[in-house]
């Protein structure tokens, strides 16, 4: 009799806990994931943040000194950044050298294009000297 | 003249100056040590960047197009850096674009590298250590014997060094590295021209070098081997004697020479090969 009414109770919570993974799953399965904006420089600063990365808001700046269509510069985890956007992947990978000109004066510094987008990172307050966090920086940009 | 002095100061500044302009003008590529004086450690940033300052130690660079690429073990600057154990020479693959090319790692015995190797060159992970096991190209061997700086260089620092308990895999050429013993269980030899064969070898330390005894252990023609094997083996009567090499000299040589010799001189050549044996010289002057 005991036996009985054990196996019972025993059905009832496996019943429950199913009910309630399924709910969860299908609770998770309706959360939307946050769309990639398609704007720029927002579509370079999301991947920034989803690399786990904090950046300040980000100002337009003068195009023509890098050769650019449009140019934004800010600073990521205080690292000075700049982004811009050019006609074409060819036109962003030929303008390494003008865009070498904003690392000036700081310790350490790099270009990094992906298609269109170039982004020029430097480091003038020393604030990375072990560029793990340029690092990050670099593996967000290029993910 | 007030002008001219004021051009000349101008252009002493400038030429003060200058550098820290261009300060960012020194390239990497990939991990390297950092300068020193900035702050002791690794540099994490991967693939192509600029720095202020120069490479810390010149020796421990390859210069590749504009880039300098750091060759040497991490451990150095940084215990915690990220490393994996390699033993005795191979190709700098991290320069070459993951292929044997032109580089060569001339550190002997354990050391460390940033990177890990890539499954298409030919490392055997034995021990916790990658091994090169591919072969080392004929250029290597020339430029073997004076690449010797950077060994020189980590024989001099205590760094901590990979601990190796295993012997090396097969297919393996270098030196093995034991306290006070260099031992070569896998040592090509030098002899005048190129490096030859494999064997026991046994190097020790003489305050200044690594010294190679006369004669390798367990050589057949070492005096020790000799005196031991005399009179054994290798046929009967003259050659037991005398042991295999009187009788292997004697007895080779001059067959070969007055039967080949004689053979020539006073047949035809029928054509064959030149140093035909003693069977075809027979049937020559048969004819």
């Amino acid at each position: 009799m005991i036996m009985r009414h054990l196996s019972k109770a025993v059905v009832t919570i496996i019943a429950l806990a199913a009910v309630l993974g399924l709910g969860l799953g299908l609770g998770a399965c309706g959360k939307k994931k946050k769309k990639r904006p398609s704007g720029f420089p927002a579509s370079v600063l999301h991947d920034f943040k989803r690399g786990g990365l904090e950046s300040s808001k980000f100002a337009e700046t003068d195009p023509a000194r890098y050769g650019a269509e449009i140019c934004a510069e800010g600073q990521v985890e205080g690292l000075a950044v700049l982004v811009c956007r050019y006609a074409d992947a060819g036109t962003a990978k030929g303008s390494e050298a003008k865009l070498l000109t904003y690392v000036q004066g700081a310790v350490t510094g790099l270009v990094r294009t992906k298609g269109k987008v170039a982004m020029v990172v430097a480091d003038p307050d020393k604030m990375d000297l072990r560029g793990k966090l340029i690092a990050k920086l670099v593996k967000a940009f290029e993910k | 003249m007030r002008l001219a002095v004021l051009g000349t100061l101008t252009a002493l500044l400038t030429m003060v100056y200058a550098p820290a302009a261009s300060a960012s003008s020194v390239w990497y590529s990939g991990p390297h040590p950092i300068d020193t004086k900035v702050l002791k450690g690794m540099c994490y940033i991967p693939g192509s960047h600029v720095h202020s300052y120069a490479p810390v130690k010149p020796l421990l660079f390859v210069k590749a197009g504009r880039h300098n690429q750091f060759v040497g073990d991490p451990v150095e600057y940084e215990i915690e850096a990220p490393k994996h154990a390699y033993y005795g020479h191979h190709p700098l693959f991290w320069i070459d674009k993951g292929h044997r090319g032109k580089n060569y790692c001339y550190i002997t015995g354990p050391h460390h590298h940033w990177y890990k190797p890539p499954k298409h060159l030919k490392f055997k992970h034995k021990g916790n250590v990658h091994w090169y096991v591919g072969g080392h190209p004929d250029w290597y061997v020339k430029t073997h014997p004076r690449a010797t700086q950077l060994r020189e260089h980590y024989h001099g620092i205590g760094i901590p060094l990979p601990h190796v308990t295993v012997s090396a895999p097969v297919g393996f050429v270098g030196l093995m590295v034991g306290a006070g013993w260099l031992t070569g269980h896998y040592m090509l030899k030098w002899h005048g021209g190129g490096w030859h064969g494999s064997g026991p070898m046994m190097y020790r330390w003489h305050g200044d070098k690594w010294k190679r005894p006369k004669w390798r252990r367990g050589h057949w023609n070492s005096p020790r081997w000799r005196a031991r094997w005399k009179g054994h083996g290798y046929g009967k009567g003259h050659f037991k004697k005398h042991g295999y090499k009187h009788g292997y000299k004697h007895g080779y040589k001059h067959g070969y020479k007055h039967g080949n010799k004689h053979g020539i001189k006073h047949g035809k050549r029928t054509g064959g090969k030149r140093h035909a044996g003693a069977h075809r010289v027979m049937q020559r002057t048969g004819k």
